[in-house]
């Protein structure tokens, strides 16, 4: 089994992990309404991406404005978070 | 930045209008970029590009990329590497030939750097205890993208070490 997922994040059980890592978004000076959210499992943690609009699937790393990362354990503790590249 | 480094973004600019389309931003128009090869595997090209690509990346502080594609033959190669952005590249901008299949993609993470806090920009310290960018691993979009093209992602890293992701698996290692 793939231990890289996206996740549906309009699903309710991403919502808790969306909140956190919004939370540190914030504290990083981000504007949350500048970006588009995505949630993945990765192994046992779950990762919230906050990405420009400009950043298409075919880009490594940001493309505009650079992305954000926020990784947290299954208790919703935050192990790493990162601007993107 | 140095004035060293200074010329050599310049001169890097200069010579990638006439090789390698407009340069600098990550989602430059293509180009008709030299290939590398032939190598008996994926791996084997792809640590050639990334030892050709990863010392420029960190002297520029800019990210390199390019794509591992195989022949009629079931050689491999590597296009680029092409210019990117601090924070990106598209490593499509380096063009493999028509009828090559696309195997894979590479791309570099530059040098460790610091966020500038207004801007975002990437301010180069050397230093991996002062790094907002997790320069030695892949970002979730660098797997989200292996993912969506569905082939495998290689990167280099300002720590010199190499790493592959494997998109069906999810699987991140060092090779």
């Amino acid at each position: 089994m793939p231990v890289f997922v996206e996740l549906d994040p309009l699903d309710g059980r991403c919502y808790p992990a969306i909140e956190r890592a919004v939370h540190v978004a914030r504290e990083k000076g981000l504007k949350i309404e500048d970006y588009t959210l995505r949630v993945f499992r990765d192994g046992n943690g779950i990762t919230v991406l906050f990405s420009s609009r400009e950043t298409s699937a075919a880009i490594k790393g940001s493309a505009g404005k650079p992305g954000f990362e926020v990784e947290l354990d299954g208790n919703l503790r935050v192990l790493r978070s990162n601007f993107v590249r | 930045m140095s004035v060293s480094e200074a010329l050599h973004r310049v001169w890097d600019k200069i010579t990638s209008l006439f090789s390698d389309g407009c340069a600098g931003s990550p989602t430059q128009s293509r180009s008709n970029a030299t290939s590398n090869g032939p190598f008996a595997t994926a791996d084997a090209a792809a640590r050639a590009a990334l030892t050709e690509a990863n010392p420029k990346s960190i002297r520029d502080n800019l990210e390199y990329g390019g794509l591992i594609y195989e022949d009629a033959k079931g050689d491999y190669y590597y296009s680029g590497p092409v210019m990117g952005s601090e924070q990106g590249v598209d490593p499509a901008n380096a063009a493999a030939p028509a009828g090559a299949t696309i195997v894979a993609d590479y791309h570099t993470h530059a040098d460790y750097s610091l966020a500038d806090p207004n801007t975002g920009a990437a301010i180069r310290t050397s230093d991996p205890a002062r790094d907002d960018f997790n320069s030695d691993n892949f970002s979730t979009q660098d797997k989200r993208s292996a993912k969506a093209l569905g082939y495998d992602a290689y990167l280099g890293t300002p720590s010199g070490t190499f790493r592959r992701f494997d998109h069906a698996y999810g699987i991140d290692t060092t090779f």
